[in-house]
Parts: structure tokens; sequence; C-alpha cells
């Protein structure tokens, strides 16, 4: 038979204590699913997200303007040299 | 936190008072009580901001789906459009080089010698000795003032007796000859026009692998 040791009360006093601080975290922890908390997160991500959108749409439109800024600057040397190829082979036999 | 700081502030006095091993194993206690509640807090917090991540994502997917989609569709359609206008420039340009050829206006090209190729080559491809021929107004009065000469140099090269009808049924074309046989079988299409937009059609894909590739930021 054995005999339980009886826990010494200022360990009984800390377990309680450290139980209540586990309850008063389970407690105060239940705000941040609530739908206010929710709410404001999403808010707060949602224009960080925006912002993200906002940036990549402005570099694609740049990726794109710079592309066609470099199509329409091509020199007219380029294009003459491609048009004397073509009309060579147009009236070639 | 409130709580948890008074427990904390508290534990200190009292650990003062309270000998080892008692004082160790309450600090222990207290502590892993103390990590476990900021474990809880935390994980909350992330489990709201998991939530909230889903409901933001749904939302920017289709908003990026929509307003970038849009975007790109734009600017591909203006990046095209832009490329469009080099092709047309390029086309352009080599009309206007074909018309100073057909005019006699460049003089590195002699523009009876292209007829005379185009029918020598019209006879060649129709292979029979009598030939019908259309061309614009122009060309069609000079091929018929000339049409002896043109019917003698052609049998000679060509080896055979060749006969040539220039048909009174001017085409619309910058230049050029459509020939055929006497039963409208066998045709050739030798026009400046025609030739031309099936070499450029040819040429399309070069500019757009060797051109448009050079000065595409995509390269």
């Amino acid at each position: 038979m054995t005999e339980k040791k009886e826990e010494h009360p200022v360990i009984k006093w800390a377990r309680e204590i450290a139980n209540k601080i586990i309850s008063d975290a389970e407690e105060y922890s239940k705000k941040y699913l609530s739908d206010d908390y929710i709410n404001k997160v999403y808010e707060e991500i949602l224009s960080q997200e925006e912002a993200k959108l906002k940036k990549e749409i402005e570099e694609t439109m740049k990726f794109f303007d710079e592309r066609i800024k470099r199509i329409k600057s091509i020199p007219r040397e380029e294009l003459e040299k491609i048009a004397e190829k073509i009309t060579e082979e147009v009236v070639k036999p | 936190m409130s709580g948890v700081m008074i427990t904390e502030i508290s534990l200190k006095e009292i650990l003062t008072r309270i000998e080892e091993p008692l004082r160790s194993k309450v600090k222990e206690i207290i502590s892993n009580a103390i990590k476990e509640a900021k474990m809880i807090i935390e994980s909350r917090k992330r489990e709201a901001y998991e939530i909230a991540k889903r409901k933001v994502h749904e939302k920017i997917f289709l908003k990026r789906s929509l307003e970038l989609g849009n975007v790109e569709k734009k600017k591909r359609t203006e990046l095209l459009m832009a490329k469009q206008e080099i092709l047309e420039t390029i086309r352009r340009m080599v009309i206007d080089k074909l018309q100073k050829i057909v005019n006699g206006e460049d003089p590195r090209y002699n523009y009876s010698d292209i007829l005379y190729n185009l029918m020598k080559k019209a006879v060649l491809e129709i292979n029979e000795d009598e030939i019908y021929v259309q061309a614009n107004e122009k060309d069609t009065k000079y091929l018929k003032s000339k049409l002896s000469d043109l019917q003698s140099k052609l049998s000679q090269e060509i080896g055979r007796n060749i006969k040539i009808i220039i048909l009174d049924q001017p085409i619309k074309c910058m230049g050029g000859i459509v020939a055929r046989n006497k039963d409208g079988r066998r045709v050739f299409y030798g026009t400046i026009d025609g030739r031309l937009n099936e070499i450029f059609r040819g040429y399309r894909n070069k500019i757009n692998k060797i051109l448009f590739r050079k000065y595409d930021v995509l390269k």
C-alpha cells in the first residue's frame, strides 16, 4: 500500500496560480476569434494585398510600355533594310 | 495579459520568501503556465490571422484576375498594334519602292526585264505554246507594242515556238501579269501586288523572330 505524499501548500498554491494564468489566457484569447478582431486583421491584410496588387499592376504596365517604346523606336534604317530585301524578292524572277 | 504581468510581479516577491528547492519548483510551475498562456494567445492570434488571410485571398484572387487581367489584355493589344504598325510601315516602304521600279524611277532595276522574266516563268509553268496574258492598262499597251520581240525572245530562249496573246482586259494592279492557257485551266499569277502579298506573308514570321525579338525587352 502506497501512501500518497501530500503536496507542500506553496506548491499547491503555485498550481492554482498556474491554472488561473492558463484559464485567464483562454478567456483573454477569445477576443482574437471575435468578428471585430478578425475584420480588423482582414482590413489590414486587405490593404497590404491591395497595395501589392497596385504595385504589380503598375509594374506590368511599365513592363509593357517599355516593350512598346522599344518596338516603336526601331530605327528606320532597319525597316528600310527589310523593305529592300522584300522588294528584291518581289521583282526577282 | 495584465493578469500574467501581476502574477509575474507577485511571484518575484513570494519567491524571495520561500527557500530552495521549493523556490525552483514554484518558479518552474509558474513559468510553464506563463509559457502555455502565451502559446494559447499566440495560437488564437494565428488562427484569426489565417481566417482573415483566407478571406482576403478569395477577394484579392478575383480582383487580381479582373484588374491585372484587364491591364495585361489592354497592354498586349497595344504591343501587338505597335508591331502591326511597324509591319505596315515596312509594307508601305516596299510599295513605294515597287512603284518606283514600275515607273522606271529606280536605276537599279529595269521593269521591262522584270515583265519579260515574269512572262518567261509563266510560259515555263503553264508549259503550253499559246499563252494568254493580262496586265494593267499601261503594261498592256507596252506588251502589245513589244509583242513580236517578246515572242521571238521567248521562243528562242525556251526552244519552241511560243505564241503570246495580250488580252484587252486590263486588270487593276501595280504591275506584273496574270497568264493562262487557252481554256483557263492553267493560270500563272504574277502580279507585283500578288507577289508582294505572298512574300510579305512569309516575312511576317521572320520580322517577328528577328526584328521584334531584337528590340523587345523579352529577349
